[in-house]
């Protein structure tokens, strides 16, 4: 009884504490998946398509990639290449959390579609399975209903607001940046010390980076890019013997 | 059976999703501890080394110079201090509208 008791107040801690970390990176998701709501509205889509579309997508640039690819009647084949590369980012980290998830099968499967950039940003490597379910599902359940929030809300958005050139998703992509600088931050030091061969490091894996977005562009440049700087890091790592 | 456009392309993003996040979440984890620690450590850092960089990238292609202002801007600050992220994020996104405006 009282372990029962401690026990789920143990719980209650963890998933309020989850809940409050991941809720300032869950709400910049809101204008993209507003967005992508009524961009899919624009073009036609019922509220239930919307739905289906991001529960069962889970992707702002798969969702934005893919409507006016559907508009145009291209075949699956195709949309799922385009998917697939587009996402093919989420590989590398579907790996390398893969030992967060429970173990399973459908439970697995299901916390895994849940995974996004903004979960992983936030999740911590010593994060329990509860919060990890909490983060994930938080931005999740946030993602798809301002989704269908914007598909909603498309009939009331008067016209010359769409044609106003606002780029909403600045202020998401910069929380994003800063969490992902901070991960950097907080992981570097697992790798190696700080110095001038770390800097070198760094710098020439954020300079190859660069230069396969400008070559590869956006959609290609993910896996040389990340085999890139797993390489260099791993070089950096058996330098300073980090076991 | 036909389906509409909408279905093919939720279709898609569903496989797409099964692709690339669900199956290596599946696939056995049988790693020597090398590529283990790889993984864990080395891994994650060049994601978010690529991913810092993509986001940069898309914002700097959308707006060169006020981007570069407020990215530049939340590095120094998100790497230099212990500023909050709520703080830095709504600072950098003041100058990138004040740029924006500027120009």
């Amino acid at each position: 009884m009282k372990l029962g008791t401690y026990l789920s107040e143990e719980m209650r801690r963890v998933v309020l504490r989850s809940l409050l970390r991941t809720l300032p990176t869950a709400l910049t998701v809101v204008p993209i998946a507003m967005l992508c709501g009524v961009l899919a509205s624009q073009s036609g889509w019922g509220l239930i398509d919307t739905l289906l579309f991001s529960a069962f997508g889970f992707s702002g640039s798969g969702q934005l990639a893919l409507l006016p690819l559907a508009e145009q009647g291209i075949g699956f084949l195709t949309m799922l290449l385009m998917a697939a590369s587009i996402n093919s980012r989420y590989i590398p980290i579907a790996f390398a959390t893969a030992h967060r998830l429970p173990s399973g099968k459908i439970s697995r499967a299901l916390m895994a579609h849940i995974l996004g950039d903004e979960a992983y940003v936030v999740e911590k490597e010593n994060d329990t399975m509860l919060s990890v379910m909490v983060i994930r599902l938080t931005i999740y359940v946030v993602w798809v209903l301002a989704s269908v929030s914007g598909a909603l809300l498309f009939g009331f958005i008067p016209s010359e607001w769409m044609d106003a050139g606002i780029n909403l998703s600045f202020p998401a992509g910069l929380v994003l940046f800063v969490l992902s600088l901070r991960q950097i931050k907080s992981r570097l030091p697992q790798v190696s010390i700080w110095g001038r061969r770390c800097f070198v490091e760094i710098t020439l894996c954020v300079l190859v980076a660069i230069c396969l977005l400008a070559l590869l562009g956006k959609i290609w440049f993910w896996l040389p890019g990340i085999a890139f700087c797993t390489w260099r890091m791993k070089e950096l790592a058996d330098e300073f013997h980090v076991s | 059976m036909n389906f509409t456009s909408h279905e093919i392309a939720i279709l898609a993003l569903s496989m797409a999703s099964v692709l690339v996040r669900v199956l290596p979440a599946l696939l056995p984890n049988r790693l020597n501890k090398t590529a283990h620690d790889m993984l864990q450590r080395e891994l994650p850092l060049a994601v978010f080394i690529n991913f810092s960089m993509y986001i940069a990238w898309t914002e700097i292609q959308v707006e060169p110079i006020p981007a570069i202002a407020a990215i530049t801007t939340a590095a120094v600050f998100s790497l230099a201090t212990h500023l909050g992220l709520i703080l830095i994020a709504a600072g950098s996104t003041v100058l990138y509208v004040f740029f924006l405006h500027l120009l």
